[in-house]
């Protein structure tokens, strides 16, 4: 995230990610071009050449399934959150894979014609009508296309000028992408292909994926579906206080929408669990220096009021919380964005003992409530 | 609440994992590539060739032969391919028929060897002792054949693979600029013949074929040669497309 729009704010970890990204792109082309070299009877440039595009081609396919898959596998497993938050940068990587794919296509194939490369592949072939000799060209553009649109507005910027559900909704037309890439590799590369192992593992990939978003999509929905008993008021039952770990949350289901209800040094909190920044579970995050920490991309809100510190300018709903016979109960009638909330104190602290000091504070937050 | 999986993979635990699979992959991908055509480009070979140019029915180079060859012709026909554009884009009207030098690179696959010239390097000659007379097609036999038709560029070398339905817009877009259309027949025991395709007067085919490229297809006309490069001299109207059973 950037107040300032700057194109990329590093930290150490994102930077780390990046270069394990780059290095894994090279090493797959270089182990490519080795196995290639090593396969083929001879390579002249021509060959070469062909094998670095189906290098990238491949690539690009894969990076397309890992874009596709984190999502859901966070889902199943929330020990791997933290890849999601380089997704963008692996999208718009993707992206590039993909244009230098389409660019070595473009120059090797649909050069020295009567028209130039790009209209080459779009015109010269206009059987729309056979599946088998269908213009699979205008697959691969349309997912270069939709690739680009992801990537150039792969950034804060545009998330705000767009504003999150239309930039969301943007951002889901990978889906789309994937399908168009589906499609150009089965109407293309696969028809000529004859060795098996490329439409098995296309067809493993995308049965994989499927499974996996089925899979998660279940989870959700169960999740969704489990909505906490009532007491007579219509508040729901969170549970005992102690059911909550230190400096973290529980995600409970209203049946309209999910609130993380935070056990923190000044007590108990509820906020809704999704993120204003870019809809990712806040609740799935642990607490950093009072404030709860999205997952994706690291965005703070404090839980008494929903809201970023300064200077960004972020808010979600916040809720009411009620101790009851050493159970919590929450209204599932959100305040709106960034309304204040007074804590619940922790049954054992209800004379206000929370560590006033910033020294008392922070030993709490790193040792846990007992230390202090 | 929610609920958590008891098993869950750590953050380097599942990088590993990840990287093992990209090794695995573009292992698998790589060796499983298929075997690329015996086709030889001599992409960094500019060589100097004397022979006398062809414009019709396309583009060619005639080189004289230094031993007669087992059909008698004292020629051979070489395939001529412009680097930028694949047919020639200035008029070459005048140098139809006259010996010329060219400055090209050598592209062979199987049967077929073509010139990959740069147009602006073919001149006349400064000066020829003598050459053989001009090859004419000559009719050799009736026959029925299959196969299908791809650019005389692609299939040399210039592409990869070097024909098949990968290639049906870039042979489609070629043959339209005026490179040669070929038909690639494969007999019983898989050899590759590549057949130049002309209609019943002798003329180019290129706006009538361009429809039928990259599809399997049967042509029944008369075999020919053209200084030692065999010849279908056959209506494009009457190329009949094969049903996927047959």
């Amino acid at each position: 995230m950037s107040i300032a729009y700057r194109p990329v704010m590093y930290d150490t970890r994102k930077a780390f990610h990046d270069a394990v990204m780059v290095g894994g792109i090279l090493v797959y082309l270089a182990l490519f071009m080795v196995g290639a070299l090593a396969t083929q009877r001879a390579m002249d440039v021509t060959e070469a050449i062909a094998a670095l595009r189906t290098g990238l081609g491949s690539l690009s396919v894969l990076m397309l399934h890992y874009a596709l898959a984190i999502g859901p596998l966070t889902r199943l497993y929330p020990s791997l959150m933290p890849f999601i938050r380089n997704r963008r940068h692996f999208g718009v990587a993707t992206f590039f894979v993909t244009l230098a794919y389409a660019t070595v296509t473009l120059m090797m194939n649909y050069t020295g014609g009567a028209m130039n490369p790009v209209a080459a592949a779009l015109l010269a072939n206009l059987h729309f009508l056979s599946i088998g000799a269908f213009p699979f060209e205008i697959f691969g553009f349309a997912a270069i296309l939709i690739l680009a649109a992801m990537a150039f507005t792969s950034h804060d910027f545009w998330m705000a000028y767009l504003g999150v559900e239309r930039w969301k909704r943007l951002h889901m037309l990978v889906y789309a992408a994937f399908v168009c890439e589906l499609l150009y590799v089965v109407l293309g590369s696969l028809q000529t292909a004859s060795n098996p192992v490329y439409p098995v593992l296309m067809a493993l990939g995308s049965c994989g994926l499927v499974l996996l978003h089925w899979r998660a999509a279940q989870q959700e929905h169960e999740m969704d579906s489990r909505v906490p008993q009532a007491d007579a008021h219509g508040w729901l039952l969170v549970g005992p206080t102690d059911s909550i770990p230190v400096n973290q949350a529980v995600i409970i289901s209203t049946g309209e929408e999910r609130v993380a209800v935070f056990r923190h040094w000044q007590g108990f909190s509820a906020i809704s669990n999704v993120c204003a920044h870019q809809l990712g579970p806040i609740g799935e995050g642990e607490m950093s220096s009072g404030y709860s920490r999205c997952p994706w991309h690291g965005s703070l809100y404090n839980p008494h009021n929903g809201t970023s510190p300064p200077p960004l300018l972020k808010w979600v709903p916040t809720y009411d919380l009620k101790l009851e016979g050493g159970n919590l109960y929450l209204n599932p009638v959100a305040h709106p964005p960034g309304t204040p909330v007074e804590p619940i104190a922790r049954p054992d602290r209800s004379g206000g003992s929370s560590p006033t000091s910033r020294r008392g504070r922070l030993v709490q937050e790193f040792f846990g409530e007992g230390a202090v | 609440m929610e609920n958590r999986r008891s098993f869950q993979p750590s953050e380097f635990s599942a990088s590993i994992a990840a990287g093992c699979v990209l090794v695995v992959l573009a292992i698998i991908l790589s060796v499983s590539l298929p075997q690329f055509s015996w086709g030889h480009a001599e992409w960094e070979l500019v060589q100097s060739f004397e022979g006398r140019l062809r414009l019709s029915p396309y583009p060619a180079l005639e080189l004289a032969r230094s031993l007669e060859s087992p059909d008698h012709s004292k020629t051979s026909i070489y395939p001529l391919v412009n680097r930028a554009a694949g047919g020639f884009t200035r008029n070459m009207d005048s140098l139809d028929g006259q010996v010329v030098t060219v400055q090209a690179q050598i592209f062979g696959n199987g049967p077929v060897t073509m010139l990959y010239v740069d147009e602006q390097s073919i001149v006349p000659a400064e000066r020829v002792i003598s050459f053989p007379a001009a090859e004419q097609i000559l009719d050799v036999s009736e026959v029925t054949v299959r196969g299908q038709i791809v650019d005389v560029a692609s299939y040399a070398g210039l592409r990869e693979p070097a024909f098949g339905d990968y290639l049906r817009s870039p042979a489609a877009n070629s043959i339209l600029a005026g490179v040669a259309p070929i038909l690639i027949v494969r007999d019983k025991d898989g050899r590759e013949s590549a057949l130049l395709l002309v209609d019943e007067s002798k003329n180019p085919v290129t706006r009538q074929v361009v429809s039928q490229v990259a599809f399997p297809l049967e042509v029944r006309g008369k075999l020919a040669q053209w200084g030692g490069f065999p010849v279908l001299i056959a209506n494009p109207g009457n190329y009949r497309r094969l049903l996927p059973w047959e």
